[in-house]
């Protein structure tokens, strides 16, 4: 090169990098400003707002401008012939986890979902006394995330764990982001359609499983162990199931009827290779975080164990005896840590075992009640799901028609259905379903649009996933924050707890309508709650006054504009059901007011001081 | 840039029987004592924090910070869990599942004590990164001498 040349390509090659600069700079703007906006939009949205839908009707506008801006950045990023970079992908993802699950905490004042400020209660309890309650609730007998809650919070100089609860469904969903991305990677061979399946995984996770509680350590408990096996024991050479079969058998036959290929599944995986003393360390951590999963939560050990038997069964997983072991771990500790639970319950646990149509019945028909709103919640929530399944049941065959491995995925996506033979779980048991499937479930939708190469077909692919994102995205807010009316924790109803705690003796009941009171965040053992366990508490005059007269330490009587709408919303009382049964109340002249706010009153009988009689 | 276009490193399609190959073999030493040194020395500064009975936000953050990555991020460590997505997932799971082993173990012999359960994870924590950190060095001191010979 001639002086003159180099001197003027210099100038060429810093230009060049500040169009690159400027350019990355551009990419960057997008997620920057979709969170800009979502918060602002987010910060502006009311409370008061939230109706019969839930949290959708206080959203603004302008948050789903910024998701329309996240998801186009994002579809542009992937679908581009030279795609963005890694971070940038990973960036849109962290804003959509923080826009979707940040939604509550930064519109509510307080924690939604009572059973999070509960689980605070326990630890609170277990942190005081180091001892745990299994005659007050079954959950004490699975007791490892209260007493792990308990230990930390008190180490870290905390009074309670309530700093941790509105924040807890983001900072868990980005932990999950890490292991679904990874799940994906190792079972996709294009990382566009890990990212793809990590961008849609959220918006289908609307099942709400995700807030402080046991249920939320154990599904990432559940994701890490299944991923160590899928990458470190894999089998080196899956047997016969890649074989060739006769064109005459039922499998050949099957085959042809779907338009397979003969020789399915050629493409898969082979397991990393690790040293012996690696592997040891690694089975070590699945067994560690398997025995936490067992003393902590009741359901997800059993899911794991379904799991990995179900890996096993398709030889997906070399550690062939794993299933019994684990079934011997969880066995030993039902045997042992969970007596006081199952002495009394052993119809709970087993009453429902093979009884699958009492389950769909108690998950899925017995759950569309309440008003009009909340139905259209459940059938919303119905219909997701049956659209998820859909869609991935036609990637997976879109996977199998490509020659890709789908056998895994297909057990893992499948295996949670198991569990609907075993038990109703209180009803619960279809949305825990649909959570241990989403993430193989995810995988398998994402591959429905990618690859979708040649380059032509990126720009219908595109679209197309940018609808479906679309429609995720926006069934999200009445999905997952559909029960938000009484789901929300009100001010006020949180103040009428604030007063009986600091004036109620030690021994008194606190008694309510319904069950939906922000109480128990403390004090579970020093006071008689009612109702427990159950929906309704009194509801008449004579059995509120026996109620309260039962107990001789005193008695207070709570009634707030939460149990009201928990009744009308959800129970399906008619409107204005809590305000006559208050008016009862004070016309009855048996019950006198000792603390009044606006949407919250608190009654002690008769002429008594203090709630005693 | 991303490697996006590229295969994962564990899902390499390869022609002829299109089986996908695994990665190489990860088991190499971690090449940096850093991480190492920084798990034993916020050991040390969360026990000072809570032997010493610190107010505020600093106790907390570290605390709770320490206690959901450091125990299960060291096992990970000296697992040679390859790349650092997996390490970490893994690590904060073996975080809480050793938190929750720990903390329900006290309970069961009626030894409950906050400061005892972050003791042991401390020690734990401690004890695993030392062994990390003592191996990756006969590692490297074996290397320098083969090379010297």
């Amino acid at each position: 090169m001639s002086g003159d040349a180099a001197r003027l390509a210099v100038p060429a090659a810093a230009g060049q990098r500040i169009r690159s600069g400027l350019l990355a700079g551009a990419e960057w703007a997008a997620p920057t400003a979709a969170l800009a906006l979502g918060i602002w939009a987010l910060e502006r949205g009311d409370a008061a707002d939230i109706g019969s839908l839930g949290l959708v009707t206080a959203l603004r506008p302008e948050l789903y401008v910024a998701l329309a801006l996240l998801t186009a950045s994002f579809l542009r990023g992937l679908f581009r012939a030279r795609p963005a970079s890694d971070p940038l992908l990973a960036a849109h993802v962290v804003v959509l986890v923080v826009l979707l699950f940040g939604a509550a905490p930064i519109i509510e004042p307080l924690p939604r979902v009572i059973s999070g400020w509960l689980h605070v209660g326990f630890a609170d309890y277990i942190a005081r006394s180091g001892e745990t309650l299994p005659e007050l609730d079954a959950r004490f007998s699975w007791p490892g995330f209260f007493a792990l809650t308990a230990m930390a919070t008190r180490a870290a100089g905390m009074p309670d764990a309530m700093p941790l609860l509105a924040w807890a469904p983001v900072g868990f969903n980005l932990l999950y982001a890490a292991v679904v991305f990874r799940l994906a990677r190792m079972s996709s061979t294009d990382a566009r359609t890990a990212w793809l399946a990590l961008w849609l995984f959220f918006p289908a996770n609307w099942v709400g499983q995700d807030y402080f509680g046991p249920q939320a350590m154990n599904y990432l408990f559940y994701l890490v162990l299944l991923m160590v096996l899928l990458r470190w024991f894999h089998p080196v050479r899956p047997g016969g199931l890649y074989r060739q079969r006769p064109s005459g058998s039922p499998v050949g036959l099957l085959l042809r009827l779907l338009r397979l290929p003969p020789r399915p599944l050629p493409l898969d995986r082979v397991a990393d290779q690790a040293s012996p003393a690696s592997l040891v360390g690694l089975l070590a951590v699945v067994l560690a975080v398997f025995a936490a999963s067992t003393v902590s939560h009741q359901l997800t050990p059993v899911a794991i164990v379904v799991s990995v038997g179900a890996l096993v069964l398709v030889r997906r997983c070399t550690l062939r005896t794993l299933p019994v072991l684990l079934a011997v771990m969880l066995m030993a500790y039902i045997s042992y840590g969970a007596v006081a639970y199952w002495q009394g319950h052993l119809h709970d646990m087993f009453g429902s075992f093979g009884n699958v149509g009492g389950t769909v019945k108690d998950g899925a028909v017995e759950r569309v009640r309440g008003d009009a709103g909340h139905q259209l919640v459940v059938w919303l929530r119905v219909v997701l799901a049956l659209v998820v399944w859909g869609l991935a049941a036609f990637g997976a065959w879109r996977r199998m028609r490509r020659g890709q491995a789908v056998l895994g995925l297909l057990a893992l996506a499948g295996a949670p259905f198991l569990l609907l033979a075993m038990q109703s779980y209180g009803g619960e048991i279809f949305l825990r379903v649909y959570a241990f499937a989403l993430p193989f479930m995810a995988i398998l939708l994402a591959a429905l649009l990618i690859p979708a190469w040649p380059a032509p077909r990126r720009v219908p692919a595109a679209l197309m996933a940018g609808a479906l994102s679309t429609v995720l995205i926006g069934a999200f807010f009445v999905a997952r924050y559909g029960n938000d009316a009484f789901e929300q924790v009100r001010p006020a109803d949180h103040r009428a707890v604030e007063y009986l705690y600091a004036h109620a003796p030690a021994g008194a009941s606190f008694v309510s309508v319904t069950s939906n009171v922000p109480w128990r965040a403390q004090g579970v053992e020093r006071y008689r709650y009612l109702p427990l366990g159950q929906d309704f508490g009194p509801t008449t005059i004579p059995a509120i006054e026996d109620e309260m007269r039962s107990n001789p330490k005193g008695a207070y009587l709570i009634m707030t504009k939460g149990q009201f709408v928990f009744a009308e919303t959800f129970l399906g009382k008619p409107r204005g059901w809590g305000e006559n049964l208050e008016r009862q109340v004070i016309d009855s002249g048996r019950f006198r007011a000792v603390y009044t706010n606006p949407e919250a009153r608190v009654y002690v009988l008769g002429s008594s001081e203090r709630g005693g009689q | 840039m991303t490697q996006i276009a590229e295969l994962g490193s564990h899902a390499h399609p390869v022609s002829g029987d299109r089986r996908v190959p695994p990665s190489p073999p990860a088991d190499l030493p971690s090449g940096t004592p850093w991480p190492g040194l920084v798990t034993l020395v916020a050991g040390d500064a969360v026990l000072a924090l809570v032997l010493w009975d610190v107010p505020g936000i600093l106790r907390t953050i570290t605390v709770l910070g320490y206690l959901a990555v450091a125990p299960g991020l060291a096992c990970a460590r000296l697992i040679r869990i390859p790349d650092g997505l997996t390490r970490f997932a893994v690590g904060v799971a073996l975080s809480l599942a050793l938190g929750v082993l720990v903390a329900q173990g006290m309970i069961q012999l009626h030894l409950w004590s906050p400061l005892l359960g972050i003791i042991i994870l401390t020690m734990i924590a401690s004890l695993v990164t030392l062994i990390e950190l003592g191996r990756d060095a006969l590692h490297h001191g074996r290397n320098r001498w083969m090379e010297a010979e």
